[in-house]
């Protein structure tokens, strides 16, 4: 009797794949996605990997007065962006020069943040760290906050089969945490796959959308994940050129990168320093468009009538993403 | 009789042992001078001035020897004058001997500034890595200068840059007398003068992407076998 309970539960564990035995994380790529950027390379996901990134995004830990974490602005019910608010806030009350992006899909972004300064998913959280206007943090004092919880030994051990705290193993875990933030269950994807029903309005919408908008925001990403002017007249409070920063080229003056619209119906406000409240006032910015400095693909937005524009918002509530939004592996594991 | 054997042979040993590896090292200075904080210099436009931080990467070096052959190390090391032991490269060169020339890289190649997360010499840890721009602080020099209006009198280089067109990546080669070791000088006064001079009045600090080449272009005259 106990050899074939042994052989049975040999059975089970070969057919789910092995997760009794290994740590594996699995995930799969939608299928009407492209190849990663990032392919987790080195950075093998597991549980014990992911558990510990999460653990970390959570943790005000990683602040200069333990008072802000990742997820203070990246909230999950705002797909990981930060509703309401237009430029991202930091310890001691500061303010940025720009609105925090949502998390999703990362791992097909080839750069990140809005002047894509950023060109790696494993060193971003470094920027928001040491960021004096975010956490304000200094890497070997973050180091030694981590080293000096003694909850965090058990979360390496698990995830690295070493407990010394590492600058690689910080950024792996969250690279893991991070990158399978996966957003590609909208009710426009189930309607693709002809799962669900659109309205008259939101047929129309996505028609109108593709035609007028889809060379910077193509499907499946709803991004280009390149930079682009798309004639917002110029804050001279912020000062911000955007990509000119990054590459010192004046053909970047005024580019930012164009966010993904997947979820855009929770991430306001909008534009890379949160000007607009509402998706109503970004389509009256692209149909009133008067900047001869815009990118030339703007010119088909130019004047949509009122119709056009609420078709095109109710396609873009197609968008939301609910199971992703509700994904409890994503959320705060210090919340009840 | 046995003893001194013995003692030959341990040497004939320690000396086979060595010949493994190639020693390259790198001695600071500031024009005739080793390089020391408390010592003030002048550059080109004799303008006073000391050095508190100098730190810099070397990566990819090459070996070659006079049959044209060479053997190459992917890796990148981080020389600081604060750390006397960062300022001696030992490579493993198995039984090659007697290399006519050295190549490196002054900075890290742009593979490695696209890489992500790295440990070691590259652990951002070291302060030689820039979060907002991502990609490595190729060369660092810090100090003051009574000329410099910057507060403190500071003057701050920090040179890097992989993309073109401002890449401030260097490639030098350094002939060899068929050696198995060299030491470089390495001398600070060129690498505020050697082609394009500074003025700590006009360029008291470079610490983003703009005018980094212009210290760039500096670097390679900085070693001297």
């Amino acid at each position: 009797m106990k050899k074939w309970t042994t052989i049975v539960l040999m059975m089970m564990c070969l057919f789910t794949g092995f997760s009794f035995i290994t740590d594996e994380w699995k995930w799969e790529k939608p299928k009407a996605f492209p190849p990663p950027v990032y392919n987790f390379k080195n950075n093998e996901p597991t549980k014990a990997g992911f558990e510990l990134g999460r653990k970390l995004f959570y943790d005000p830990i990683l602040s200069a007065d333990n008072s802000t974490s990742c997820g203070t602005c990246h909230q999950q019910f705002a797909a990981f962006a930060h509703i309401d608010h237009a430029l991202s806030h930091g310890i001691g009350g500061r303010i940025g020069t720009r609105n925090v992006p949502s998390l999703q899909n990362l791992i097909w972004n080839k750069s990140f943040m809005w002047d894509g300064g950023v060109n790696h998913l494993e060193v971003q959280p470094l920027a928001p760290i040491t960021n004096e206007n975010e956490m304000g943090s200094k890497l070997p004092d973050v180091i030694s906050r981590i080293k000096s919880d003694e909850n965090y030994k058990k979360y390496f051990l698990a995830a690295f089969s070493d407990s010394i705290i590492t600058t690689a193993g910080i950024m792996k875990a969250m690279a893991q945490f991070t990158g399978m933030m996966i957003s590609a269950n909208s009710r426009y994807d189930a309607y693709i796959a002809g799962k669900e029903k659109f309205t008259e309005a939101e047929k129309n919408g996505l028609k109108i959308f593709t035609a007028k908008c889809g060379s910077c925001h193509p499907a499946p990403l709803f991004t280009d994940n390149d930079f682009h002017n798309n004639g917002i007249a110029f804050d001279s409070a912020l000062n911000d050129y955007g990509r000119k920063h990054i590459t010192q080229l004046e053909a970047d003056n005024h580019k930012f990168k164009v966010p993904s619209l997947r979820n855009v119906a929770v991430t306001f406000p909008y534009m890379h320093d949160g000007r607009f409240n509402r998706l109503k006032e970004v389509m009256d910015h692209y149909s009133n468009l008067n900047n001869l400095s815009a990118d030339a693909a703007l010119l088909k937005t130019a004047s949509m009538n009122d119709k056009e524009k609420k078709d095109i918002i109710a396609f873009l509530l197609t968008l939301t993403d609910v199971q992703f939004l509700n994904d409890k592996r994503f959320s705060d594991p210090n919340q009840p | 009789m046995t003893r001194s054997f013995i003692i030959y042979l341990l040497l004939i040993f320690s000396l086979h042992v060595s010949a493994q590896n190639f020693n390259l090292l790198f001695r600071h200075y500031a024009g005739d001078s080793g390089l020391s904080k408390q010592t003030t210099y002048y550059n080109y436009y004799n303008q006073p001035f000391s050095v508190s931080k100098f730190k810099y990467y070397i990566s990819n070096i090459s070996l070659t020897s006079s049959d044209g052959s060479s053997i190459f190390f992917e890796y990148s090391y981080l020389i600081d004058n604060d750390d006397e032991e960062s300022q001696q490269i030992i490579l493993p060169v198995g039984k090659v001997q007697n290399f006519s020339s050295v190549e490196f890289i002054i900075g890290v190649d742009s593979l490695h500034n696209c890489s992500g997360i790295q440990s070691g010499a590259l652990d951002p840890l070291n302060g030689m890595f820039w979060t907002w721009s991502s990609g490595y602080i190729f060369l660092k020099m810090e100090g003051k200068s009574a000329l410099s209006t910057l507060p403190k009198n500071m003057i701050e280089y920090h040179i890097g840059g992989y993309a073109s067109p401002n890449t401030a990546i260097r490639k030098i080669k350094i002939a060899l007398n068929k050696t198995n070791s060299a030491i470089l000088k390495v001398d600070v006064s060129k690498l505020l003068s050697a082609v394009n001079k500074i003025d700590f009045r006009l360029i008291p600090s470079i610490t983003g992407h703009e005018n980094a080449t212009i210290m760039a272009d500096n670097f390679s005259s900085m070693f001297i076998l």
